[in-house]
């Protein structure tokens, strides 16, 4: 009895002094860290990591891997060329974008590209990754050798010239090589080739890498700690861009600081605190946090600039969203002008048809007269229920107005269709709300389905849904808006509805290609228009697929947002672009071209 | 019976306590249905509304309110002459949102008046649940003692420790589909009960060996008959008691689960709850929109306050040791 109280009190007492020993480390290291990051040179940027910090390797599935490490952030390990969403420009970065044509896309590697550790960045280091799937079917650019058949290696005037050659046989596709330009981060080969060595070519190994200490990168900035609160990056004085692509010039801030927020409202709060410079989350009501110093791109509505549309997919298999009719009269019946300003704090523009952007980049090849000839008018319930009436369908309505059920062309009820949105993402929350209460008016059952994400997930590509909301991951590239009618409309990978039966693009089952009424045009279009050069014939094959996409209303985009959001907080440091001095695309400075604004920040002393 | 009654009326506590709670109740039953809500607002740029009615400037000889043109469905802010107002009334009609709206444009007394009448309903069938599954199990567990007492002090010990918010939580989540409101009030219902059976076992327990029990017992009355009718009765206010604070209970329980995001779901299933957790996901907090906070959280404070009063004015009457 004695001896295990003795135990146990020794037991109590170890721990506490190991906590205890703990906490004075943790609060040191947190201490003397927190004093050598002064305000004015350090930069806080926000709303790409949510979760614990786990690993920095470039190899791992981007969704693992911690910022700026995943995606598409430019800062560590930076791509060969980044695409200026504002021009529509493909800029150097370690490497020159020469020519493109239909065989091939050239680019010229910067000789004065360095690794970190002096080593020069060179044709093997861009082959080590682009040909890595051959090898590890599991590697993260294991996509790239349907589009790209070989990479091609001469020396021009003592630079290194790389030819990606189309892959003819594969996808055929010349755009998508254009953008893998910026969206394949190079890694150095002799660091990466030695961990496999190390390892005995198992890749899985190699993933366990954290990658968090000194990391070889070529980029302007480098992992100095992180913890499960924030990722400090610090500013390499000798990155060999600052001489080539800055004219000498350093990044402003020596210091870039991603705070890890668990919620939304920490986002608002510290924009507003000037505690956060920029961030890149929704916030609602972004205009009444102007007085406290937080701006966006546009001064008014919309605010951003819009890059991405937000769909409602449709089960095109299932009766009745299986008829077309059925189909026009909800996109007639939405009103989309109060999805935006009830919704989404008008954060999106007056709303157009089709899937070709009214303004901006793809403005050339937007044909408003064919748009009006084929889309349904926006927002018109009358029309809405005219042409429900005209398709045989028959609503009933109580006493009070509101719908009972829908009887369809053949006298059958039609079912209840539920729009799938998961729950606690409070935009789309909204707009479900809003689209239900319209579309229920003119006719259409349809209610709120909202799940939880671990059903919203794997019920997309199975297509297991009657109405979903989906933004398809087209990012703001060269390939717009190809990539997005590719998105929606592409019966490449046609398969049935069901469990196990994937399809990453055009969930909802639309044109399948065993179907009497199959209409190859539309895949026709789709491989032929990242072939075609002639701007005439390109606008031509455009408005010819969304006059298909207009009649057919495969899906219904409801509204038009930026791909990322960007505000930003003037309290700390100016000289972000804007509307009025747009030197940068409205991004956060960690991806694309938008890290140029690193260079033209003025800290407020 | 009546002698309890008069008692009862003489406490203020009482009083205060029935009059609130009866006051949220035809609030909650006749609310809905008797306030036809204002319509949403189109003012999109502006929504959420701040709370507003009439706004009367008599310096200016002006009223500010918010007009609904019929035939149309335009809604605006109107400034007019006082003198006008009598023209004006017969083509318009007034929307006054007297608590403001939502980030949708709708009244926020409708969601309020809706929302009361969903929680009420949780609350007493989660309270009717719990109440008569703790009362079951403590009836039995105190009146036949010995192994059967045993195991069910085992199951209700269990439920005990097994934090009862967790487990909802788990279960909530498990149903993402179709969280009806009398779902979660079932789910509460089935975890809230552990308690009320404890304390009627030892009630239970403590009247086994009286001399009436063992009379009935001579007499041949089955194990049943005993417990309903020479036991429960004895019990009766005490169980009454419980089930109010089960009532109260209830209704936090629902508001606390739908704050988080997990309460009901569908069509008309708006509760006090699911109020505070749109409010809070729209950042009304953040933002400083109290109108989307305050009111649905002093109704909820409102109403387990009422049961709160009934409940420790009747333990002053119904309890010999604490009557004055």
């Amino acid at each position: 009895m004695k001896f295990s109280k003795l135990i146990a009190s020794g037991i109590f007492l170890l721990s506490f002094v190991f906590l205890a020993s703990c906490e004075k480390k943790e609060d040191k290291a947190g201490e003397s860290k927190a004093a050598s990051y002064p305000r004015n040179q350090t930069l806080y940027l926000s709303g790409s990591q949510w979760g614990d910090p786990n690993t920095f390797n470039p190899l791992v599935e981007p969704w693992l891997v911690a910022w700026p490490a995943n995606d598409r952030f430019n800062i560590m390990y930076e791509p060969l060329t980044a695409y200026n969403s504002l021009t529509g420009a493909t800029e150097p970065v370690l490497g020159t974008l020469i020519s493109q044509d239909v065989d091939k896309v050239v680019v010229d590697i910067q000789p004065e590209a360095k690794w970190s550790d002096g080593v020069p960045v060179t044709s093997t280091d861009v082959k080590f990754i682009y040909e890595l799937g051959k090898e590890f079917p599991q590697a993260p650019t294991n996509y790239v050798g349907e589009f790209v058949s070989e990479i091609k290696v001469d020396t021009v005037d003592g630079k290194e010239r790389l030819s990606f050659m189309v892959n003819k046989a594969g996808r055929n596709n010349p755009l998508v090589i254009l953008d893998q330009l910026q969206a394949i981060r190079i890694v150095p080969a002799h660091i990466f080739g030695k961990y496999l060595e190390e390892n005995n070519r198992d890749f899985d190994a190699v993933k366990k890498i954290k990658c968090d200490k000194d990391p070889v990168v070529s980029g302007p900035y480098t992992l100095v700690h992180y913890n499960n609160e924030r990722i400090v990056l610090v500013r390499r004085d000798d990155y060999w861009g600052n001489k080539v692509l800055h004219d000498g010039a350093l990044p402003v801030p020596k210091y870039i600081i991603h705070p890890i927020y668990k919620n939304n409202d920490h986002f608002a709060i510290n924009l507003q605190k000037g505690a956060l410079d920029a961030s890149m989350n929704y916030i609602p009501r972004i205009n009444d946090k102007k007085k406290d110093g937080v701006s966006t791109w546009y001064d008014s509505p919309p605010y951003f600039v819009p890059g991405s549309m937000h769909f409602l997919y449709l089960n095109n298999t299932k009766a009745p969203l299986n008829d077309k009719n059925f189909r026009r009269a909800m996109a007639a019946a939405i009103d989309y002008t109060a999805i935006s300003r009830r919704a989404l704090s008008s954060y999106t523009p007056e709303m157009k048809p089709g899937l070709i952007m009214s303004g901006g980049l793809e403005k050339k090849y937007y044909n408003e007269e064919e748009v009006n000839k084929h889309s349904v008018p926006l927002g018109d319930k009358e029309y809405a229920k005219k042409v429900l009436k005209d398709a045989g369908y028959k609503p009933f309505f109580d006493e009070k107005g509101s719908l009972k059920y829908t009887l369809g062309p053949k006298g059958d009820t039609l079912p209840t269709l539920l729009i799938k949105s998961p729950s606690g993402w409070s935009d789309w929350e909204a707009i479900v709300n809003l689209v239900v209460n319209q579309l229920r008016e003119v006719g259409i059952d349809v209610r709120e389905g909202f799940v939880d994400g671990s059903q919203y997930w794997p019920n997309l590509p199975s297509g297991e849904f009657d109405i979903i909301m989906r933004k398809p991951p087209v990012a703001v590239t060269a390939s717009l808006p190809w990539n997005r009618f590719n998105a929606t409309m592409s019966s490449r990978n046609w398969r049935p509805v069901g469990d196990g039966n994937s399809m990453n693009e055009n969930e909802g089952r639309y044109n399948n290609p065993k179907a009497t009424d199959y209409n190859k045009r539309v895949d026709q279009l789709l491989d032929l228009i990242p072939l075609i050069a002639n701007e005439d014939s390109l606008k031509a094959a455009y408005t010819e697929l969304n006059n298909i996409f207009l009649d057919d209303q495969p899906v219904i985009p409801v509204c038009h947002l930026p791909e990322e959001y960007y505000q930003f907080s003037t309290k700390a440091w100016t000289g972000w672009p804007t509307e009025k001095n747009p030197f940068a695309p409205p991004q956060l400075p960690w991806v694309g071209s938008g890290i140029n604004t690193l260079w033209r920040l003025k800290p407020v002393e | 019976m009546l002698k309890l009654l008069k008692n009862l009326i003489k406490e203020p506590m009482f009083v205060i306590g029935v009059f609130l709670f009866l006051t949220t109740v035809f609030a909650g039953l006749l609310g809905p249905s008797l306030y036809t809500p204002q319509p949403r607002s189109e003012f999109g740029y502006e929504a959420p509304l701040a709370p507003r009615g009439i706004e009367v400037d008599l310096s200016k000889n002006t009223i500010t309110h918010w007009v609904v043109h019929r035939g149309d469905t335009l809604y605006a802010k109107e400034t007019i002459k006082k003198d006008s107002l009598g023209n004006m009334l017969n083509n318009t009609a007034l929307a006054k949102y007297w608590i403001g709206t939502d980030n949708l444009g709708q009244d926020y007394v409708a969601l309020l008046l809706r929302g009361l009448q969903n929680s009420l309903y949780v609350g007493l069938l989660a309270g009717v649940i719990a109440t008569t599954i703790g009362t079951l199990v403590g009836l039995f567990a105190g009146f036949k003692g010995g192994i059967i007492d045993d195991i069910l002090n085992m199951f209700t010990n269990l439920f005990i420790v097994i934090p009862s918010f967790v487990v909802l939580v788990l279960v909530s989540t498990s149903f993402p589909q179709g969280r009806s409101l009398t779902l979660i009030a079932v789910l509460i219902g089935f975890t809230t009960w552990p308690w009320t059976a404890r304390s009627v076992r030892a009630q239970a327990a403590s009247l086994r060996g009286r001399d009436h029990i063992s009379l009935a017992r001579i007499n041949g009355a089955s194990n049943l008959q005993i417990i309903f009718k020479h036991i429960l009765p004895y019990l009766a206010s005490y169980v009454f008691m419980v089930f109010i604070m089960q009532v109260a209970s209830g209704i936090l329980s629902e508001s606390a689960i739908s704050m988080i995001g997990l309460g009901p779901l569908g069509e008309g299933a708006t509760s006090l709850g699911v109020i505070l957790n749109t409010a809070k996901n729209q950042s009304a907090i953040t933002d400083g929109l109290w109108w989307g906070i305050f009111p649905a959280a002093i109704v909820i404070t409102v109403i387990v306050f009422a049961l709160y009063l009934l409940n420790n004015s009747m333990e002053g009457v119904f309890n010999p040791r604490l009557r004055k």
